[in-house]
């Protein structure tokens, strides 16, 4: 007899995290598994699961991921091209902000679109919403020819005051749709803060950028559930808790499930911030709706306040002017990945927090690179006792900056290092009361699933 | 933060940096009791000095205990920026200037001279533990306030309060890193590591000289040698129309110069101790007769930012990111109520910069410093200001230190629905008089006010021909009245020419 089941899935940068529960009683968790997506694709570990488990019948799947986090420092939007209101081409670039300034050195974001695909068109609409100069069919049809020479596939329309008229914007959109563009309109998006253009602009200049990354997130998935589920079912949650497909806002879906499962299960007080450490990022996150910073400035993105610490699992070492082993300012990538995953060659926050976990081989090659240069240090250190030492100092350190970032009386620890660690932080924290939740008991694929679940029921009634 | 039994210095640096986090709008200080800046952080330079002496200042003058908490906004105890007020307060022994920046209208005053509207000598915010109800209720009655004024306040000192607990946490803590001996001696590494900084590069000397547009001359000689960094201001003229005081001109200096010399995150009084900072008495570097904060902080750190930077290009050349012309043209649009709207507009300016994974690097023409100066359309709007255009124009000076295309700078045209005043604080830097053509090239913006003629069409290719209502301007702020369906044309100016 087949047994129906629904599945959360939290997909992270390169770890993915997956629980399946029963349709009929889910308390009941049938399978759970967290890998690392470079060495063991989701796809292998769901397929073996079912081969030994026929009798299961895969219902809704419920997603939520952060996959397109790690491309938001490359240069996006190759393809992505903008139809602007003529003589309002730099309208966005004179917006843009920068990541990091002083006098000497500028650290920008890549550019979210080049120059050239930019084109500008005439039509005119007034703030009042008055027609000032109307749009020329046979300007738009050449204006699609360029697209096409360009290979241009998402097309982001941005015109003055469409939001006061947007008759413009429809011609725009609908002859460009027919055309076979991925077509974004800003005005159509789920985006909030309508108030000014630019954020608004910007928000679906980076949905559009980031369309490419999540369709490919959605093909890991689909392809994972390759003749177990059909495709309607993969539900990827938004910021509010709704499905929008796999979209920008699925981005931000995690923040708002964690907090609404532990508030709603009364595991955790309503107003507290949460210590994640986690596989892939160290942050404190706060229940309190934002726009988005996105590294190209304010977004009409919602998302709950998250504030990344400054140690990060991939940070690595090296040797500073007090010629003591200080922790980098820039992370590593997961891919290759710390030396602990096997792929890496340069040991990590993340190494040293995982060095009990390890084979012995790998424990001595980790040991070895990372005593190379934890001895050319002023500072004595134990051979022996290194990987402990630093340990400490990681767990201080960050100890150190949530005691002053967070004011909240509870603080939430959660996360793959949460457990382990959670004593030594307790007893680190001062005037703060420091609760545990494991994420061995309650992943994040479980809540996603859960959430999901009660979000079923309700559209059922 | 003990490893293995030693206190290391990197750990207490980490620590310092954290002690900032819940402060990072506008400045932060830490200080030793003996009145040695242990650490100071803020993105305004003109602030730092401020920062780092205030906290003494207010302790020696005025009954300042644990159970205290100061305001004020005064310039001459260091509080250096339109908008900021520092709040000063002592724990565990140890001393703190937070400076917070605060929305204040502009131009309440009815003279029309931009300046602080509310005049905060240093008071008790909070005194024995208790909050001084009296300071609130005035600040409710005081029309030229806004009216979540208070409610700022009161969340500054909550947080002020959550501070003070988890510092005194922290000394408990760790109290090996909060000794006399240990914080001197972090004072000591802070400064053999930045003599040593600017030891590595080229020691040398160079000048720079212009004329202000009010007449005033402006002259600089920046030097370095085994001792540190000489920075000499003679020469230069008595306010005529700006000035600014002693701590204003060497907070930019040294705020500049550790950027540049790679210590700007251990600025504290022993690195200070590396900068001999020369200004003739009474001079605008050094005025008694201070300009009001909106045009110290306008004028005076792009003067001063613009002539280092030249020196410096002139002593380590091309692997330095490229001078230019600091100076941010604001414009003000005001209704016939006290609405008004602000614009900041750089010019065209060189930057080194590289994008997070160094995979690009190289100059970067920059127009904006950040999208806030600049409004949103709908903004405009609200005020009754139709942006017919905002486009680029291809200027002939190349920058050839730019990877990017020469279409730095660029031509915004607006239109008025209705009456308004237009307010311009206009560049100061009239002629540059130093005798180097690499700084010698630029242009200025050129803004234009057109009448509006009959059947015009809205093509921005039409406005080209206006006459310049900014060239021949000597006066920090210039008032025009913007008729209704006249347009407003600005060209913004490009940086100097690198060759």
């Amino acid at each position: 007899m087949k047994k129906n089941v629904i599945v959360g899935i939290f997909y992270g940068e390169s770890f993915y995290d997956i629980t399946l529960l029963s349709e009929a009683d889910p308390s009941q968790t049938l399978y759970t598994e967290r890998g690392y997506a470079p060495r063991f694709p989701l796809k292998n570990a769901l397929q073996s699961f079912i081969q030994k488990n026929p009798e299961i019948s895969i219902g809704k799947v419920f997603i939520a991921s952060r996959f397109v986090e790690k491309i938001f420092s490359y240069k996006l939007g190759g393809s992505v091209a903008q139809i602007v209101t003529k003589g309002f081409e730099k309208w966005l670039t004179l917006h843009q902000k920068t990541k990091f300034e002083s006098d000497f050195k500028i650290e920008v974001a890549p550019d979210l679109s080049s120059d050239e695909m930019i084109f500008g068109i005439n039509e005119k609409i007034s703030s009042e919403g008055k027609v000032l100069e109307p749009l020329n069919a046979n300007e738009l049809e050449s204006l699609v020819e360029q697209l096409k020479q360009k290979q241009a596939k998402r097309i982001c329309v941005h015109l003055i005051n469409a939001d006061k008229n947007n008759s413009h914007l429809k011609v725009i959109c609908n002859v460009l749709t027919a055309q076979g563009f991925e077509v974004f309109n800003p005005l159509a998006q789920n985006f909030e803060n309508k108030l000014n253009d630019y954020p608004l602009w910007r928000t679906n200049l980076i949905e559009a950028s980031t369309q490419g990354t999540f369709k490919e997130l959605h093909e890991i998935i689909k392809e994972a559930f390759k003749d177990l589920c059909s495709e309607e079912n993969l539900n990827y949650f938004d910021c509010d808790l709704n499905f929008s497909g796999p979209k920008l806002s699925n981005h931000f879906a995690f923040e708002k499930i964690i907090f609404t499962y532990l508030v709603k299960n009364r595991l955790i007080p309503e107003h507290s911030d949460i210590f994640h450490l986690g596989n892939e990022n160290f942050s404190l996150l706060s229940p309190e709706a934002i726009s988005w910073q996105s590294p190209w400035g304010i977004t009409s993105a919602k998302s709950f306040k998250r504030h990344d610490l400054k140690i990060q699992p991939t940070n690595s070492f090296y040797l500073n002017s007090f010629e003591e082993i200080e922790i980098t300012k820039s992370e590593e990538t997961f891919e290759p990945g710390p030396m602990s995953l096997e792929r890496g060659r340069i040991p990590c926050i993340y190494d040293i927090l995982n060095s009990e976990n390890l084979n012995k081989d790998l424990h001595k090659k980790l040991k070895d690179s990372f005593w190379a240069l934890v001895r050319s240090s002023q500072t004595k250190h134990s051979e022996l006792q290194t990987f402990d030492e630093f340990r400490t100092l990681i767990l201080d350190r960050l100890i150190c900056e949530i005691q002053f970032l967070s004011n909240k009386e509870t603080l939430v620890l959660y996360g793959k290092w949460a457990e382990k660690n959670y004593l030594y932080l307790k007893k680190q924290l001062s005037g703060k009361n420091l609760l545990l939740i494991k994420e061995s008991e309650v992943s994040k694929s479980l809540m996603i699933a859960k959430i999901g679940w009660d979000k079923m029921n309700q559209e059922h009634k | 933060m003990k490893l293995n039994t030693q206190t290391r210095w990197s750990d207490f640096h980490h620590l310092i940096e954290c002690l900032s986090e819940p402060f990072n709008s506008c400045g932060f200080s830490f200080l030793k009791p003996d009145g040695k800046c242990l650490h100071v952080k803020t993105s305004l330079s003109q602030t730092t000095l401020g920062l780092m002496q205030s906290p003494m200042l207010i302790k020696n003058f005025f009954p300042l205990d644990e159970d205290t908490i100061y305001f004020h906004n005064e310039p001459s105890f260091g509080c250096l920026t339109y908008g900021g007020i520092q709040f000063i307060f002592l724990q565990s022994g140890f001393l703190f200037c937070v400076q917070e920046k605060f929305d204040f209208l502009w131009n309440t005053e009815s003279k029309g001279k931009p300046t602080d509207p509310l005049k905060i000598p240093p008071f008790p915010l909070i005194e024995k533990g208790k909050i001084n109800d009296f300071i609130f209720e005035s600040f409710k009655a005081n029309p030229n306030l806004k009216s979540d004024f208070s409610e700022q306040l009161k969340s500054t000192l909550k947080k002020i309060q959550l501070f003070k607990q988890n510092f005194s946490h922290l000394t408990t803590k760790y109290p090996q890193f909060f000794t006399d001996e240990f914080t001197q001696k972090y004072l000591d590494y802070c400064l053999d590591e930045a003599r040593f900084k600017i030891r590595q590069k080229v020691l040398s000397q160079s000048g720079y000289e212009c004329e202000l547009t009010t007449k005033e001359t402006f002259r600089v000689k920046l030097a370095t040698d085994e001792s540190g960094v000489k920075i000499d201001f003679q020469g230069t003229s008595a306010p005529q129309k700006i000035g600014f005081s002693d701590l204003f001109t060497d907070g930019v200096c040294f705020h500049f110069l550790s950027h540049c010399y790679q210590f700007s995150h251990k600025m504290n009084s022993a690195t200070f101790s590396l900068f001999k900072i020369i200004k003739p008495q009474h001079s605008l570097v050094a005025a008694k007769q201070l300009s009001p904060l909106v045009l110290a902080e306008n004028y005076g750190v792009p003067i001063l930012k613009t002539a280092l930077h030249s020196c410096l290009w002139n002593i380590y050349g091309k692997n330095q990111t490229a001078p230019h012309n600091y100076f941010q043209p604001i414009m003000q649009f005001q209704k016939e109520s006290t609405d008004f709207l602000n614009m900041k507009i750089n010019n065209g300016r060189s930057f080194y910069f590289m994008n997070n994974y160094q995979q690009d690097r190289g100059y970067y023409l920059k127009n904006n410093s950040d999208g806030h100066d600049f409004p949103g359309m709908n903004e405009f709007s609200n005020f009754g200001i139709e942006v017919v255009s905002c486009e680029e124009f291809n200027s002939s000076d190349v920058n050839a230190l730019s990877q990017q295309p020469p279409s730095n700078a660029w031509k915004l045209v607006l239109k008025s629905s209705q009456n308004l005043k237009f307010i311009l604080f206009p560049e100061i830097i009239a002629k540059i008089l130093t005798k180097d053509k690499n700084l010698s090239e630029r242009t200025h913006m050129v803004i234009e006010l057109i009448p509006n003629p009959k059947n015009m069409n809205y093509s921005p290719a039409n406005f080209t021909n206006g006459t310049p209502i900014t060239s021949e301007m000597n006066e920090l702020k210039t008032e025009w009245v913007w008729e209704k369906n006249n347009f407003l044309i600005i060209r913004s100016g490009i940086s100097s020419k690198i060759i």
